[in-house]
């Protein structure tokens, strides 16, 4: 027995490599139908896993912070593209909503009911030349467009002025409101005609008024026709404060106007029918006929 | 003796046992990716090997089969594979120690690289007799080459841990 132990303890490393060795084949041996389960394969797994995930949380966390600043540039890049098609957008609301507007501002333009002596020439409102001595508009058609000189003026809400310059491409419009600006006209409900005379404010002045006409507050006041220039019937406004008359004294009545000539865009020009095919050879004698045009009791263009 | 002494007496002769599983986990996470797998270096062979070469006291033939069965078990070989070629690797090492110890610190990675490839042909030879496996041609030397390229660095590491913590006791 001593003898065995001793031989044991001579040979301990090689018959511990034999075990092991043997131990080894026979695992080889014994796992060839596959590896046979037990709580030993489960707990190495789950100890080299949770080693695995320790080692692995550095780099986890370095991936997470690499992807996170990633996703925060993109995100970044991501905002500003974003914020360029929300510019995009409101701006191309806006344009929308002005088209819109456009868009019914011209339908209510060619809703008015037609005069057969004229047709509508559309034109937009390039330019407000109003200062305190006259009100006045520049407009987008001008003698190429078959723009004449005193060409009435309207929008849908009445009567804006006349054209007293034209260009080839442009031409100015003197307001009513204008301190030059004089309109025929007549009270619409009584017919007391009367002249509305542009007082450079918002309100227009009636003149030429006889004592005793029946005009009231509220009175709408039309284009007479008288003169030529203007045709009848179109809307100048309504009588406003009208100033109590004595026996001797013509009194002073105030009519404000329909139109907001703050916000002019596109106003129509009524050109006469029977002159649009004579318009080519009257354009030629445009320059002589306003200078010898009479005068009638329109007024004078602005200075 | 101070109680760090006394720890650290307890502990040391556990590190090359520690280094080796260490190595193993690193193994596992290293080259996830399937088509790089055949580049996979054998670190805990190069652990084994320089335990066993500069402390075969501190590293045997069963450090050598648990760390095989290890990663049998981790790698999803049959059991008993890896166990057996690395305890012949071990003791392949400790038969020509002296001689493997005379030579050049350069020299070892290719040791290293004839080691990984006759352990990786015995696996092959194995399982060619186990499951008829089929040769694996030029792949078989990916891990290997591996094996070799990055000895010198973990050898280094190992002197470290060698010189400032097994050899301080």
């Amino acid at each position: 027995m001593l003898t065995l132990v001793s031989l044991i303890r001579q040979n301990f490393h090689r018959l511990t490599a034999a075990f092991f060795l043997s131990a080894a084949v026979l695992l080889l041996f014994a796992s060839r139908g596959g590896a046979p389960g037990s709580g030993l394969e489960g707990g190495l797994l789950d100890l080299v896993g949770s080693l695995q995930n320790l080692l692995q949380s550095p780099v986890v966390a370095w991936r997470g912070a690499v992807a996170r600043f990633q996703e925060l540039s993109h995100l970044d890049e991501e905002n500003r593209v974003l914020r360029a098609e929300l510019e995009r957008a409101r701006t191309a609301e806006l344009q929308n909503g002005g088209l819109l507007q456009e868009n019914r501002r011209l339908r209510e333009l060619l809703a008015m009911a037609p005069d057969p002596r004229y047709h509508a020439l559309v034109a937009r409102v390039v330019g407000d030349s109003s200062s305190a001595f006259s009100r006045s508009y520049l407009l987008s058609s001008g003698r190429r467009h078959g723009v004449l000189m005193d060409s009435p003026v309207i929008v849908p809400n009445g009567l804006v002025g006349r054209v007293v310059r034209v260009g080839q491409g442009a031409c100015l419009v003197l307001s009513l409101q204008d301190l030059n600006s004089r309109v025929p006209v007549l009270i619409e409900r009584s017919g007391v005609r009367a002249v509305a005379m542009g007082t450079n404010n918002d309100l227009l002045k009636l003149a030429f008024i006889a004592k005793g006409d029946d005009i009231v507050d509220g009175d709408q006041v039309v284009t007479s026709g008288i003169g030529g220039i203007f045709p009848k019937g179109l809307v100048v406004g309504k009588v406003a404060m009208p100033v109590p008359m004595d026996d001797s004294v013509s009194g002073e009545i105030l009519v404000r106007s329909r139109v907001d000539f703050h916000r002019l865009e596109e106003v129509s020009l009524l050109l006469p029918v029977d002159e649009v095919p004579l318009r080519d050879s009257l354009l030629e004698l445009e320059a002589g006929k306003s200078q010898t045009a009479p005068v009638k009791n329109t007024g004078a263009a602005p200075p | 003796m101070s109680g760090l002494a006394v720890v650290l007496s307890l502990i040391v002769p556990w590190l090359p046992a520690a280094s080796v599983f260490l190595v193993l986990v690193i193994q596992s996470l290293a080259l996830p990716s399937v088509g790089w797998s055949v580049f996979r270096p054998d670190l805990v062979l190069i652990v084994l090997f320089y335990w066993r070469l500069f402390r075969p006291d501190l590293c045997g033939v069963m450090l050598a089969f648990a760390s095989g069965l290890a990663l049998d078990i981790v790698s999803g070989l049959p059991w008993g594979l890896n166990a057996l070629t690395k305890s012949l690797m071990i003791l392949l090492v400790g038969h020509q120690g002296n001689r493997l110890r005379a030579a050049d610190f350069n020299v070892l990675p290719l040791i290293l690289l004839f080691l990984a490839l006759v352990e990786e042909g015995g696996k092959w030879f194995l399982m060619l007799l186990l499951q008829g496996w089929h040769w694996p041609g030029i792949r078989l030397a990916g891990g290997p080459l591996a094996t070799m390229l990055i000895s010198p660095l973990l050898v280094r590491v190992l002197i470290r841990l060698h010189k400032n913590w097994v050899e301080r006791r």
